[in-house]
């Protein structure tokens, strides 16, 4: 393996690496894939939708700084305050968070790249394509314009019959997609690929951060895609999920809207957090205190987060036991909160702090969000939440918690990350000033805002009476937010100049000790020119070389072998060397699919569900293109990585990094499937106008066929990959055969099944067995899908008894396939059972 | 999974414990009240509503109880200042926050207006 010797001198060593990573310049740059360029695209856009966010704002704050003011109409406030609250969660939080995510992840972690760099690319077109759908939306006036939760019966077609609330659904969704994607990539690169020796305990505590927070997105975002789903399939065909009359619940809207809607503000606060704990020890100069206590605190905000959400509907009518519930595990959350703000100010104390400007921003952002969090409980407090439900005291709360908890704590992320983005630091700052001017008119805008809130103004209101003594209350709201976007202003003129004029400090000018300060600033397109070994939580504390040293080639995987882009992938816990795991490049792939997906999206949105099933197929199809060219036609056996170590590639390792995205994004898909089941049976047993006029009478041939061909399909597959079947190419053949087949027989009979189901636009009954029913049908056509398609990979020669990584991701899905199909089914039956009188 | 990724696991079955059992209590009070199940006594005074609430927590606490003894008796034969150790450590801490936050919505149990 002569390719595989070191290059020690580190401009040949650079050349060499740059070659196979860079993207390519002019119109190439639609074909990037790479995290440092996908991340700062999120970011720069996110940032762009804040600005369009904040202009929103100040046509709300407008209207309102006047009684009966004449600035905005009712019907154009309504769908100003709406857009102004879905940019601000959708188009710029959470985009936000998963740009500075895929730009910082790998090189604190000591990788190459993220696991999945197309994916994050695809992400970023499904998530400029859906913002954009919204955008115009709103330039010709057609904006969603019922509030950022959309509550049902409001959003329904009889009360919003125009294409507003349609908007919002297919927007949303389509931008979710990149949230999902984020959310399994970010997991599975944590996971696997860390440097050398980097176990779980030696991680920086961003990357446990944003391994909660993913698995968060993966458990959060399935609700709000299954409740949009079915509200469009009720706008667009009439199958009546929220309407009370047929059978449907309003409020199963806002169980699965808030399903989501509260574990997302611990979405968006998380990484916030991770950034205080990454800036601020460096501020103190000290190792942070308590990284355990902060790491459990965690874990157990992320689960008390999913126990919250019925305190966004304490006013719908809940019997006592179920709000003392609620409220009890609405005050619990405040307590993992406090163990990370004691160990912020315990580190202040026990380091020797130095007041920088993103410091500054730090301790903002504890004023703000403490404030923030202090109102959160009181609104937590059940009759307290009645008196100031849906008044501006709980606007008042929610910008506290959003803007102190994340605001803030990106501003400062962006002053103290910005010399590694661009290479410079400022030479003269307008930041403090900006800081003074953003927090004073922030303090201006909303605190005041607790008092009208607490005088009875309700949010939402475009207008109100002179004669309510809110007068002056809102004219000093007002002028504070215009301090505040004055402040703003001032902030991204600061990042220009230094952008544009400031000086070229040289290497980690802060004095960081986590491993992304260990790459060039700007970092080239490889990362790191070979990959360091880490026994510590602050590798650049310890070894104050290792740049240099890493730079010289001097740690693993110092050459390029082959013209691939490698990195390493690790054992889980340990941080053990397990992989090497070789990356796509550039590429247009991910562009093509998500232009096939908008196709789909757009058709949806105007109903030619004909384009619709065609950009459906063409998305499936461009996504399987990916895999081509990718994998071995012959066994390698261990690969040398350096200092004399060899591991087999991530394809050989049975562990692969494609392995534990199929298991993850499975995750994901059972909360969308139980989010689904939930909504059957809680209308089943808790919607008025049950039971239905006319129940399924199921033929147990239909549904025995159907269990049968899961069944079976999911047993092929597992026989598919046994280690006697492995290894013969005839004998895959044969399995692959019988788990499409099986396949085909459970669709037919699902089919069969639905033809069963009475008139769905009659009753809920009917249409929640219906889209049960396709949504294991579809499950059923993807995995034949995808057996032919394992067929085809082991007919080319990319399958053996160590190469398995296509068959085993099969045969999760087609067990998970037949786990669901068999749920349903039970479902189906049970439903029948407690519908009947 | 091997024996070293069971740590990790075992990180999110404190809390995995509590959420089922809060999703449970939920769901079978809102159930029990829609089938009236408050009015049917059981022992005198405790409805079956009641019953069925008090013996999910019962389950839930010693589901967690039995958790944090097996991360205590793991911790103590990891050896000191390994990666294991350091994950045994936040199971068991974790699972002493789930008994906790278990405890503290356990207190609304006692609330007679079940259903109202
Ligand atoms: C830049 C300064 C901001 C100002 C001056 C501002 C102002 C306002 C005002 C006055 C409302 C109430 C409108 C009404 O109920 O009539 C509102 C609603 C809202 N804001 Fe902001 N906001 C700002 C930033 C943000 C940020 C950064 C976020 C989130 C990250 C956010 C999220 C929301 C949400 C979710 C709503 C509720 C929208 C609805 O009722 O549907 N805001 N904002
Ligand atoms: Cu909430």
């Amino acid at each position: 393996m002569s390719e595989a010797v070191p290059i020690q001198d580190p401009i040949r060593l650079h050349k060499a690496l740059d070659a196979v990573w860079r993207t390519p310049p002019g119109v190439g740059r639609l074909s990037a894939v790479n995290h440092t360029i996908v991340g700062r695209r999120f970011i720069v856009t996110a940032f762009v939708f804040f600005g369009i966010g904040g202009l929103l704002a100040m046509l709300i704050r407008a209207q309102l700084a006047t009684p009966r003011g004449v600035f905005l109409g009712p019907e154009i406030y309504n769908q100003v305050f709406t857009m102004h609250g879905t940019v601000m969660m959708f188009l710029f939080a959470i985009p936000l968070i998963e740009g500075v995510t895929f730009y910082l992840l790998p090189k604190m972690l000591g990788a190459r790249d993220m696991a999945f760099p197309r994916l994050s690319a695809y992400g970023y077109w499904c998530y400029l394509f859906g913002g954009a759908i919204l955008i115009v939306g709103m330039v010709l006036g057609v904006a969603p314009n019922a509030g950022w939760f959309m509550y049902t019966p409001l959003t329904s077609r009889p009360f919003t019959p125009g294409i507003n609330s349609d908007l919002w659904l297919i927007g949303v969704t389509f931008v979710e997609i990149s949230a999902l994607s984020a959310a399994v990539e970010i997991i599975v690169s944590v996971l696997k690929l860390r440097a050398p020796g980097m176990s779980l305990d030696k991680m920086p505590l961003f990357a446990w951060y944003m391994l909660v927070t993913a698995f968060m997105m993966l458990f959060g975002f399935p609700p709000l895609i299954v409740g949009s789903v079915l509200l469009e399939v009720e706008r667009a065909f009439g199958l009546p999920f929220f309407d009370p009359n047929r059978g449907g619940d309003p409020i199963l809207w806002q169980h699965l809207f808030w399903l989501f809607g509260h574990p997302e503000v611990y979405i968006i606060f998380l990484p916030a957090a991770g950034v205080v704990s990454t800036i601020l020890p460096v501020f103190a100069r000290r190792e942070i205190i308590g990284y355990l206590a902060i790491v459990v605190s965690i874990v157990a905000l992320a689960f008390l987060s999913f126990g919250l959400w019925v305190h966004h509907m304490f006013t719908v009518g809940i019997p006592h036991l179920a709000l003392a519930f609620f409220s009890a595990a609405s005050t619990a959350v405040a307590i993992p909160t406090a163990v990370q703000i004691f160990a912020w100010i315990g580190t202040l104390f026990a380091g020797r702090p130095q007041l920088r400007l993103p410091m500054l921003y730090i301790l903002g952002f504890f004023f703000i969000f403490v404030t923030g969090g202090l109102t959160g409980v009181m609104v937590a407090i059940v009759p307290f939440n009645w008196q100031v439900h849906d008044t501006h005291f709980v606007v008042a709360h929610l910008h506290y918690v959003l803007v102190g908890g994340f605001v803030f704590p990106m501003l400062a992320a962006t002053h103290y990350w910005l010399p590694h983005f661009t290479g410079r630091v400022p030479r003269v700052s307008l930041g403090v000033a900006a800081f003074w001017l953003i927090f004073v008119g922030f303090n201006l805008t909303f605190l005041i805002m607790h008092a009208t809130g607490l005088l009875g103004m309700t949010r939402r209101i475009y207008t109100y009476d002179p004669a309510n003594g809110w007068e002056w209350l809102n004219l000093v709201s007002s002028i504070g937010s215009f301090v505040m976007a004055i402040g703003l202003a001032l902030f991204t003129v600061d990042v220009a100049l230094q952008i544009r004029f400031g000086r070229r400090p040289g290497r980690n000018p802060w004095r960081a000790g986590t491993l992304e300060w260990a790459t060039g600033t700007p970092p080239p397109s490889y990362n790191f020119a070979s990959i360091p070994v880490v026994d510590t939580r602050s590798p650049l504390k310890q070894s104050t070389g290792l740049a240099v040293a890493l730079a010289q080639g001097r740690g693993y995987l110092g050459f390029v072998r082959d013209g691939r882009l490698e990195t390493l992938g690790v054992e889980v816990t340990s941080g053990q060397v397990e992989q090497v795991v070789r990356l796509p490049g550039p590429t247009y792939l991910p562009l093509v699919s998500a232009v096939a997906t908008a196709v789909f999206f757009l058709a949806v949105l105007f109903q030619v569900y004909v384009v619709a099933v065609i950009g459906f197929v063409a998305t499936i199809g461009t996504l399987l293109l990916w895999t081509r060219g990718h994998g071995d036609h012959a066994d390698r056996g261990a690969m040398p990585i350096g200092h004399g170590k060899y591991v087999p590639s991530h394809g050989e390792s049975g562990s692969s990094p494609s392995q534990w995205a199929m298991w993850i994004a499975l995750f994901g898909d059972a909360t969308a499937f139980g989010s689904l089941a939930f909504g059957s049976l809680y209308l089943a047993i808790v919607a008025p106008n049950w039971p239905p006029p006319q129940l399924a009478q199921w033929n147990l041939l239909l549904s025995g066929s159907a269990a049968a061909g899961l069944v079976l399909a999911a047993i092929a597959a597992g026989r598919s990959v046994s280690p006697t079947v492995l290894p013969h190419a005839a004998k895959r053949k044969r399995w692959l055969f019988v788990t499409a087949g099986a396949h085909s027989m459970a669709l037919a009979a699902l089919v069969g099944m639905a033809f069963g189901v009475p008139a769905p636009t009659e009753h809920a009954y009917g249409a929640a067995a219906l889209v049960v029913l396709c949504y294991v049908a579809l499950h059923v056509a993807l995995g034949a899908v995808f057996a032919l398609y394992g067929l085809w990979r082991s007919r080319r020669g990319f399958v053996s008894l160590v190469r398995s990584s296509d068959l085993m991701i099969g045969r999760a899905w087609h067990a998970f396939t037949a786990a669901i199909g068999v749920v349903t089914l039970l479902l189906l039956h049970a439903m029948s059972w407690t519908a009947s009188p | 999974m091997t024996s070293k990724q069971q740590g990790f696991l075992f990180m999110a079955l404190g809390f995995g414990i509590w959420i089922a059992g809060f999703s449970l209590l939920y769901a079978v009070q809102a159930t029990g009240c829609e089938f009236a199940w408050q009015q049917v006594r059981l022992l005198g005074s405790i409805s079956s509503l009641h019953a069925a609430l008090y013996g999910l927590f019962a389950a839930h606490m010693a589901g967690l109880l039995w958790l944090l003894a097996h991360c205590r008796r793991k911790l103590a034969t990891t050896e000191n200042g390994t990666s294991d150790a350091f994950l045994w450590r936040a199971s068991a801490c974790l699972t002493l926050a789930a008994i906790a936050a278990l405890v503290w919505i356990g207190m609304a149990l006692p609330l007679p207006s079940v259903c109202r």
